[in-house]
């Protein structure tokens, strides 16, 4: 279904939606940056290109209470709260597709089950790229294809709205009068809002042949070597990742036998990730967690339904504390290596 | 979920980040693209900075010492017992049988209230704080030879700089964001001369790694300057035009030529040449240095050698350049700035200066001030196991693990009458306290921290103190209240601040409002003052530059039969200073779990020890047990154990012997044996 809004009507949508929801809206932040916030907390920033950090902490928190325990009974902590996240960008939905195969697939997660489900997804596709941006190359964006619950396409005095889902078409419904049939001229009017949002675009990688490449193994045979050695592991590019979804498990006990079990976010940039009870570890040294991080997000066999498991944000350039990110090392890998010329 | 702008409690680097916090808690941390120093990154530890706040046993609420063991009390008592007891003890013993402890950890405004009430409500200059232990070394000998003991230069200056010299600094590890700088020069195609016991990460990236031996520094340096005046590539402009005493300088070095170099430090004259030159012909020339040129008896001489190199090359007083020494902690340079030091109040204006005592006594409603100089933090724990000093206040700081050779640390705390430790957990100090009295963390406070390259910025409350804690500012205030001392009234941190401005010339120009959004670098004297990127400019602070030649000393105990190694103390990524952050925050605190000792291949074998095995080293001081990692990083001879783990303190092993002037301890060199476990 596709209708269309006028662009000073969205405010009043949202209200309409907030009735039965926390709506977080994308503001500015203090410090820089636009993220999203719950929308009783301040104005919504109208400009903005891609989101200062991912939304996914909003329901994925850096420490999430998992389960409540006493003794040997457990009871686990279930958030259903009812959230409506408006105008993250294309490249963020498709991460919580990904997300979503992670945490829902094998062994569905109750805690994360719980916030997904009560949690509906308004993309606004974006008009103009950041500095740092690929989603040209990663295939997400600039138009999302798949991840939301109503896409806004922004045509200046109009939103397009694209639903995506049956609660996007209640979502749509709830605005009532405040949806009308698209102009005549929808179409012409989105293949130029893509035209030029691609334009913009500053950053092109061939992941295709970045993912042969790894998967082939065909690296110069110091080339991770060469990476290692500029990473501090900071873990920037992990927790700053949409689509990284690594956690470790503790316990904080209030008292002897009684407390919480938490997940916290973890990276695999980090030795203990993967360091085992008898003090082995598969990927002890750093090069190999290097490597492995970009074979996880580009190589193997992708996910269910796309080929990498990198949305071509860019955050990880702009989180490294060396300035080292995706980017930087996708060039550098693609110009070092003959494989797939 | 909602997010505050704060600044980071670990390094000196000041990276500012948005603490997220959700339902009254803080659950994680982003960083924030605009400021200078992160640019929208962190360090592990920064990315974990949330996790301790809320750790099960945060210190919940004061405690007091009832038969034998620390209770749960109320703050009315636990105060009213504090301030009787200090008062007491001063009206018994005299004002200088009391010592105050402040911390590099809390902010500008408790630290300058922690000097303010020990002076006014006390009468006694016995206040420091642990900068005596990191970089006491570089205030003296800065000042002397400048006129001003902090880094000279600004971090995103570095990236720029044509050489760096690094000499004992671990900066990957222990100033990340300084690191990048450096590595961004070598990318830009700068050289890095890397001078470290120790193969470091920053070696892979260096043009030329000296490994000298530990506590050879002077003469290294001395040896650099021989080669440089000997090849005529000083800068003799800026000689003649900025500094003053270069005959001595020449004369002091004449006997360090880089063969005698070779045979001090061991590093082969002709790497010393090269580094030498390297550094001298280089356009623009940055030394930045750490804890292995500060924390030796001849902590001040290697400071002065540092500052007499970069007056020679004349790399100095312009961008990227200058002598710049890297701050451990979020606010050790603040903490020196608010004169949390037994000899000056703050911006280092004197105690023994009528002058300033008279400013200062007028500012405070007292009719006099203490003129001489207190006791240091070593000095005091001295005079606490003699029986000279009966009590002390300790905030925010633990020297159960950070004083050298904790045995006497541990005598001198258990002598008192009345030791009170105001902390957030209850640390290996607090533990021996009589009264502990439960502050608040970074996060649930406002205040300012200065970083090390003299920003000072905003920290932000983001939530209330937990359970019944309270703002250290609002202890203190509390503090001199009831010890009878009626100048300590104030409404919030901006208040205070203010005061503090008003009465310190490099931080006069500043307000709140003024240190949005990214703080200023000091001296900023007016209130139009944009704030000083770079130092010593057109002049030094002191006028002139001064040369101060040094001669070569030994460290204080050296290798013989019985203790034949070399061990050196020293931090690692993971973990910061005494742990009782970082091994509270479990993704750090699991990346390194256990304490270890790095021993050179050679050593190991020669002891039939392998990596992973439980060793104990001894040294004149005690003894430790803790796991072996071989590792070629050190050199044979040397063993490095890091001092974050209470259950094997390295500073059990450590030498007290203390810099004549700056009275820092030995941390970085002292004789030890080291045998497998039977």
């Amino acid at each position: 279904m596709i209708k269309a809004i006028a662009t000073d009507s969205i405010d009043k949508w949202l209200r309409r939606l907030g009735a039965g929801a926390v709506v977080y809206v994308p503001q500015e932040r203090r410090g820089g940056g636009v993220v999203l916030e719950p929308m009783d907390k301040g104005k919504r920033a109208a400009h903005y290109r891609r989101l200062a950090e991912s939304p996914k902490r909003i329901f994925l928190p850096q420490i999430d209470d998992l389960v409540r325990f006493e003794g040997s009974r457990g009871k686990p902590v279930l958030d259903r709260t009812e959230r409506i996240l408006f105008g993250l960008r294309p490249c963020d939905a498709a991460a919580v597709t990904i997300l979503d195969e992670f945490f829902r697939r094998d062994y569905p997660d109750p805690n994360y089950a719980a916030r997904r489900d009560h949690l509906r997804l308004i993309v606004a596709a974006c008009a103009e790229s950041d500095e740092n941006c690929f989603c040209v190359s990663a295939a997400t964006g600039p138009v999302a294809v798949d991840g939301y619950d109503v896409q806004l396409v922004g045509l200046g005095d109009v939103h397009l709205a694209m639903t995506g889902t049956e609660e996007g078409e209640g979502m749509i419904a709830r605005g009532g009068e405040l949806f009308t049939d698209p102009p005549a001229d929808a179409e012409e009017r989105m293949v130029e809002f893509r035209r030029k949002s691609e334009a913009s675009q500053e950053v092109h990688l061939d992941l295709q042949r970045a993912r042969k490449i790894i998967n082939d193994h065909a690296e110069p045979a110091d080339f991770w070597d060469h990476v290692a050695q500029r990473c501090l592991m900071c873990g920037g590019c992990a927790y700053a990742c949409p689509t990284c979804t690594c956690f470790n498990i503790t316990d904080r006990p209030d008292s002897q036998a009684q407390g919480m079990r938490q997940r916290l976010w973890d990276t695999c940039v980090l030795a203990g990730f993967t360091r085992e009870a008898s003090g082995h570890n598969p990927r002890q040294h750093q090069p190999q967690r290097c490597a492995h991080r970009y074979l996880h997000k580009l190589g193997g066999s992708g996910t269910l339904n796309r080929p990498f498991r990198c949305v071509g944000c860019g955050r990880c350039a702009e989180s490294c504390i060396t300035r080292l990110g995706i980017i930087c090392v996708l060039k550098e890998l693609l110009e070092q290596t003959e494989a797939g010329r | 979920m909602g997010g505050v702008l704060t600044t980071c409690p670990y390094c000196g680097c000041g990276c500012n980040f948005v603490l997220q916090v959700l339902e009254g808690r803080v659950v994680g941390t982003s960083p924030v693209q605009g400021h200078p120093v992160s640019r929208g990154s962190m360090c592990v530890k920064g990315w974990n900075a949330h996790e301790f706040v809320h750790a099960p046993d945060r210190l919940a609420g004061p405690l007091m010492r009832r038969n034998g063991s620390l209770v749960p009390a109320a703050w009315d008592e636990a105060m009213a017992s504090a301030a009787d007891g200090l008062r007491q003890t001063v009206a018994r013993h005299g004002p200088d049988s009391v010592v105050f402890f402040s911390s590099a950890k809390c902010t500008n405004e408790e630290n300058y209230l922690m000097m303010k009430l020990a002076r006014t409500a006390f009468g006694t200059n016995n206040v420091d704080h642990c900068a005596r232990l990191c970089h006491s070394s570089s205030v003296v000998g800065l000042a002397e030879t400048f006129g001003s003991g902090a880094m000279t230069n600004s971090i995103d200056e570095l990236a720029q700089a044509r050489c760096i010299f690094v000499i004992g600094s671990n900066t990957t590890e222990q100033h990340p964001q300084v690191a990048s700088r450096i590595m961004a020069s070598v990318h830009g195609g700068g050289a890095l001369i890397v001078a470290d016991p120790r193969s470091i990460r920053l070696t892979q990236f260096a043009k030329i790694h000296m490994r000298h031996r530990p506590g050879t520094d002077v003469a290294l340096i001395n040896s650099m300057m021989h080669v440089i005046m000997a090849e005529g590539l000083e800068d003799r402009d800026f000689i003649a035009a900025r500094t003053e005493n270069v005959d001595a300088l020449k004369r002091g070095v004449a006997a360090y030529g880089p063969q005698r170099g070779q045979a001090i430090t061991g590093v082969p004259a002709e790497v010393i040449v090269q580094a030498a030159r390297m550094f001298a012909q280089a356009e623009t020339a940055a030394i930045v240095y750490a804890m292995g040129i500060t924390q030796h008896i001849t902590g001040v001489d290697n400071v002065r050698s540092l500052a007499n190199l970069s007056m020679l090359t004349g790399n100095i007083g312009k961008p990227s350049t200058g002598v710049n020494p890297l701050r451990g902690q979020n606010n050790v340079q603040g903490s020196c700035d608010m004169g949390a030091l037994p000899d000056v109040y703050t911006g280092y204006q004197k105690v023994k200066d009528p002058a300033a005592r008279e400013k200062f006594a007028r500012a405070w409603g007292v009719s006099r001030l203490p003129d001489s100089p207190g006791l240091t933090v070593v000095e005091a724990m001295h005079a606490a196991a003699e029986g000279r000093i009966k009590a002390m206040y300790i905030m925010g700081e633990n020297p159960m693990m950070s004083d050298p050779e904790l045995r006497l640390a541990e005598k001198a705390l258990q002598s008192l009458d009345l030791l009170i430790v105001q902390d957030i957990f209850l640390t290996e100090t607090a533990r021996l306290a009589h009264i502990v009295l439960a502050g608040a963390s970074f996060a649930e406070k406002d205040g300012t921290f200065t970083n090390t390259e003299r920003r000072v910025q905003r920290v932000r409350k983001a939530i209330e103190p937990i359970g019944d804690t309270r703002a250290d500012w609002q202890i203190l205030c509390d503090m001199a209240h009831r010890c009878g001392y009626a100048g300590m009234n104030y409404s919030s941190p901006e208040d205070i601040f203010n005061e503090l401005a008003a009465l310190t010339p490099t931080y006069r120009g500043m307000s709140y409002p003024r240190l949005e959004p990214w703080g200023l670098l000091w001296p900023c004297p007016a209130a139009d003052h944009p704030g000083t990127p770079y130092l010593h400019k057109d002049t030094f602070a002191r006028g002139k530059g001064h040369f101060s030649p040094v001669e070569f000393r030994s460290p204080d105990e050296m290798p013989d039969e019985q203790y034949d190694l070399i061990l050196t103390t020293g931090r690692i990524y993971f973990h910061w200073h005494t742990g009782s952050m970082t091994r509270r925050t479990s993704p750090l605190n699991r990346e390194s779990p256990v304490a270890f000792v790095e021993i050179s291949p050679e050593d190991a074998s020669a002891r039939g020890v392998r990596s992973g095995a439980n060793v104990r080293v001894s040294t004149r001081r005690g003894t430790i047990e803790l796991v072996a990692r071989v590792t070629k990083d050190v050199a044979p001879g040397v063993v490095f154990i890091p001092f974050h783990f209470y259950e094997a303190a390295a500073n059990l092993l450590t030498n007290p012997a203390l810099d004549p002037e700056a009275k820092i301890p030995e941390y970085k060199v002292c004789a030890a044996r080291l045998e497998a476990c039977p």
